[in-house]
């Protein structure tokens, strides 16, 4: 039986800037990212039983995005040397350039926190690449 | 009223949209331009605007 499955032939729409209204669409860099919704497991067990529960605690959400680096105006360098040390926002879609539906649901995280940004990553005969990780923040889900 | 053009796609804009400065938030208009995402389409106002001569005509 055929599986439904989703290829990435390219990246996925990624979006970061200072706010909703200032992301920069940064999608023709992009080579990787991962945006992880997670709720702390807070252990409820008790006594009464022999199973481990856990009941959700604070949410830890979490972007870890890959970029070509390109340091041209409004490229990668531009657009997130200056959110280092903020709250920001992202947003990845699955499909880039598709209309956001319940099947290319844009997923955001709004104030998540950029720690660091490696500015300069060189190795010999590859090209610059720069990973970075935004932490927290509050995480939603679109489909229209 | 100072316009901006757009060079870098952004929230719901595309590069070439021309979009006024006031439609922005403060804080995010001064990142784009930072970025360079935006930049001035030659109407930009930078000074307060001078005042109209006015001349008349002498009665006598």
């Amino acid at each position: 039986m055929a599986m439904p499955q989703t290829v990435y032939y390219s990246a996925p729409e990624v979006k970061i800037g200072a706010s909703s209204g200032s992301s920069v669409d940064l999608s023709e860099f992009a080579k990787s990212a991962a945006l992880t919704r997670q709720a702390d497991a807070l252990e409820s067990s008790s006594m009464a039983s022999r199973d481990r529960f856990y009941q959700a605690g604070m949410n830890s959400n979490q972007l870890v995005v890959t970029f070509n680096q390109s340091y041209e105006a409004a490229e990668v360098y531009a657009t997130l040397e200056p959110l280092v040390g903020t709250q920001c926002y992202v947003e990845c879609t699955p499909v880039d350039g598709a209309a956001v539906s319940a099947t290319n649901p844009k997923f955001s995280l709004t104030n998540t926190y950029l720690e660091a940004m490696d500015v300069l990553a060189a190795n010999l005969g590859e090209l610059g690449e720069v990973q970075l990780t935004f932490t927290g923040g509050t995480y939603a889900a679109a489909t229209s | 009223m100072s316009t901006y053009r757009v060079t870098k796609a952004f929230a719901d804009k595309q590069p070439g949209d021309v979009v006024p400065a006031a439609n922005f938030p403060l804080d995010d208009f001064y990142y784009l331009l930072k970025i360079g995402a935006i930049v001035p389409n030659g109407d930009v106002q930078t000074g307060p605007k001078r005042a109209k001569k006015v001349t008349t005509k002498s009665e006598d």
